[in-house]
């Protein structure tokens, strides 16, 4: 049979189009859960996180302070309660996710030129607010002291220019790039639909070797293919890879369009990107296929494989932080290769060479799952023939 | 038949059931163990340090020296690499090498020294916020530092006594203290939820498929026997996975949080009843939605994605005041949600029982709801199935 790759791969088209499982997997599941999750960071960032004020001054400056804290777009004071109510029952109740704490003499301190200190108390059970309430508590206390020099400087005799350098001799000026908003949309989203995407690739090629045999139509598959392990590999990855690349284009071409995620990079060039991680992925998973006649443990394997890939993959916490172990373990998982170039390639549009190392390792996994499934199936080829007959 | 022994005989048979299914063996015995173990070492170290951040100085000056000097001498920043230009830094940048490029200027310190104050640029790569924010926070500190000693200096000059100079270089002085996370690092932060949300989706699965085979596999006539009651059903064939999953949390409390470090407050009394309505709501939980399966692998294949989106709507990693309203709704469904909270909120802030009794209000309601929604769809899958048996004994 001269087409014989042609013919499987319309054969596995048809047999994923018509199997409740690879429907499941690759056109509800991935609606439901990209949309889902995009909702949940529709605000983008955190603004306005609750705080409280105990103020034990009371004073024009004591008020002023609590001002520029509420001006703050990360904070609102939602309390000013009495000062006889302490930090820890306000956190603890909950009524605020921080407490800044105003000292009685504040302004008269201020106006003697003597050093005040402003205690805050973050709860810091959710790392976010600890960072967030840092930053920005720190921004409002710089601007208050820099506003209170510029006033002593400016007594001295002292121009508002020169009072200004004085009192901020180094201005850092901070350049976010690639996510100046920080925006956690723009910054989580992008992350966990990819893992997803070949999750559900990994799951849907986790079954298709072994459900043929299980499904008693290996007989047939290995007809159309001319008795070729490569045929039937070959034909089978560019029809999973096919469907796969559907699901692509629902994250680039709708979830980031719809909620407005900028991609910079060059669409060939991410295309190019996920088509070699979906091989890579399809090429592993069916060598588990092809290993496992159990399609559960194929399954499970799949699933205990890759769900920790997130996680892994050095997204929210750097790979250089980890234990060796599990930075090893982070090495086998190819989410840890693709997440770094798709970074490289969407986000920062860096040219095409810095992804290379990636690519390459990539490469690598799509090899090592070849192989294993050639493997596998070569050495189940009596078996399969026993099926066949 | 006696309820204990009617009892009794479910649990051996459940005790069949996962004997007889690799998955289930699999993801109630060995999962647990893999991942806590697996995911946990990853914040063995809680913090992460020596992020690399590169220096550009124009000035090679001894003032932009000591500058490179006291952020390299910070705790988390680690200044690796010195390019000549900008755009050397860029190529580190691309290649992940670094986090961060500092720009210092030509003419920084004698900028400073002349009172005529300075700008330096600070390039973040913001593709991943833990790092930028770390390298973000030493710099503009290191900055405030350096620019406090200049004030110093100049107040010196100016007759100021040194104890006088100090107080006045920097009238307020915000002083952060982190409640509950005193070190505010990531490792506290996520592993206390981690831990348990493994142990949750473990019991989802391996209980879920159990309850899937049952119709897969056409064996649920003898566990909805029309002799036994639903009652004594729903316990036969859960009171393994409850003792199991008893053991799990008491595990975790008393072996892996110290092992890694984590705080256990709270009163003992309290995270106990905690754990076990948790444990029960998640087990009537998993047997509602396992029940309208068909097929084991179908379950799972679902199911397996649920941990995220599960995990991101507790208001445990994302707050839930920043969440749509229907998702703050949506996620009162889940057993998760309270648990999570009280759950933090005992072991690490050491609350009072009154601060997290409406959640064990939540919890108990769950269970009642759950429990009430669970009798109704087995008595109609009992009901469906007699049907069935008569009707194939008929034909």
């Amino acid at each position: 049979m001269r087409f014989a790759i042609i013919h499987i791969v319309k054969h596995e088209l048809v047999r994923l189009i018509n199997f409740p499982s690879s429907r499941n997997l690759l056109l509800f599941l991935p609606v439901i859960t990209f949309f889902f999750l995009s909702i949940i960071y529709i605000s983008g960032g955190l603004r306005d996180v609750p705080v409280a004020i105990i103020d034990h001054d009371q004073t024009q400056m004591s008020r002023l302070l609590s001002r520029y804290i509420d001006a703050s777009p990360l904070m609102k004071v939602v309390k000013q309660p009495d000062s006889r109510l302490s930090a820890k029952e306000l956190l603890d109740n909950e009524d605020a996710y921080a407490v800044v704490v105003i000292p009685k003499d504040f302004q008269k301190n201020i106006i003697i030129g003597k050093s005040t200190p402003l205690p805050a108390y973050v709860n810091a059970s959710s790392i976010i607010h600890g960072n967030l309430v840092y930053s920005a508590l720190s921004k409002v206390a710089v601007t208050v002291s820099t506003g209170a020099l510029i006033q002593r400087f400016k007594e001295q005799g002292k121009h508002y220019d020169q009072a200004l350098a004085m009192a901020l001799p180094i201005k850092v000026h901070v350049k976010p790039l690639y996510n100046p908003w920080y925006n956690y949309l723009y910054y989580l989203i992008p992350g966990l639909t990819t893992v997803l995407l070949f999750m559900i690739v990994f799951f849907v090629a986790a079954r298709s070797i072994n459900n043929e045999c299980n499904s008693g139509a290996m007989p047939a598959l290995l007809e159309m293919s001319n008795n070729s392990i490569f045929n039937i590999i070959i034909g089978k990855s560019i029809a999973i890879y096919m469907l796969s690349m559907s699901v692509y284009m629902l994250i680039i071409g709708i979830v980031f369009p719809v909620f407005g995620i900028p991609v910079f990079g060059s669409f060939w060039l991410i295309s190019l990107l996920f088509s070699l991680a979906i091989f890579a992925n399809i090429y592993l998973a069916m060598g588990v296929s092809a290993v496992l006649t159990d399609e559960v443990i194929a399954m499970d394997i799949s699933f205990f494989y890759n769900s920790p890939a997130f996680v892994f993959s050095g997204f929210t916490f750097p790979i250089f932080g980890m234990p060796a172990f599990n930075s090893f373990y982070s090495d086998l998982i190819p989410y840890t290769y693709f997440l770094k170039a798709f970074l490289k390639l969407y986000q920062m549009n860096t040219p095409l060479h810095y992804a290379f190392p990636e690519f390459k390792a990539l490469l690598v996994f799509c090899l090592v799952g070849f192989v294993i499934a050639y493997a596998a199936l070569y050495v189940h080829l009596n078996k399969l023939k026993s099926c066949k007959q | 038949m006696s309820f204990i022994k009617d009892i009794w005989i479910l649990i051996k048979r459940e005790l069949g059931i996962i004997a007889g299914d690799g998955s289930i063996i699999l993801t109630i015995f060995g999962a647990p163990l893999l991942y806590i173990f697996l995911l946990g070492t990853i914040y063995m170290n809680k913090d992460i340090e020596s992020v690399n951040m590169a220096v550009v100085d124009m000035d090679q000056s001894q003032l932009s020296r000591t500058y490179t000097r006291f952020i390299e001498s910070s705790e988390k920043v680690h200044v690796s690499h010195s390019p000549n230009t900008y755009e050397e830094a860029q190529d580190l940048f691309y290649r992940f090498d670094v986090f961060g490029v500092l720009v210092i200027p030509k003419g920084f310190e004698k900028d400073i020294m002349t009172l005529k104050g300075t700008d330096i640029t600070l390039y973040l790569n913001n593709s991943r916020f833990l790092m930028s924010n770390e390298i973000n926070k030493t710099v503009q500190k290191v900055s405030l530092m350096l620019g406090a000693g200049v004030r110093m200096k100049y107040f010196e000059e100016m007759g100021s006594h040194p104890n006088e100079a100090i107080e006045m270089v920097m009238p307020v002085q915000p002083q952060v203290n982190f409640v509950n996370n005193i070190f505010n690092n990531y490792g506290y932060f996520l592993l206390p939820g981690l831990l348990f949300l493994i142990i949750q989706q473990t019991l989802l699965i391996g209980l879920g498929e159990s309850v899937s085979i049952e119709r897969e596999d056409n064996i649920l006539g003898s566990w909805l026997s029309p002799n036994r009651s639903i009652f004594t059903a729903i316990i036969g064939k859960n009171a393994f996975y409850f003792i199991l999953y008893l053991a799990y949390p008491l595990l975790a409390l008393t072996t892996i949080f110290p092992f890694f470090e984590l705080p256990v407050h709270g009163d003992v009394a309290h995270l106990s009843l905690l754990v076990v309505l948790f444990i029960m709501a998640m087990i009537l939980f998993t047997n509602l939605v396992g029940s309208f399966f068909k097929k084991q692998i179908v379950f799972m294949e679902i199911v397996a994605f649920t941990s995220y989106p599960i995990f991101l709507i507790t208001g445990y990693a994302w707050p839930r005041y920043a969440l749509p309203d229907i998702y703050i709704w949506f996620s009162y469904v889940l057993p998760t949600t309270p648990f999570m909270e009280t759950l933090v909120k005992l072991t690490q802030q050491d609350a009072a029982f009154a601060n997290v009794s409406c959640n064990y209000a939540i919890l108990a309601i769950q269970i009642v709801v759950l429990y009430a929604l669970l009798h109704w769809r087995l008595s109609y899958l009992r009901k469906k199935n007699v049907k069935a048996v008569s009707a194939s004994v008929s034909d």
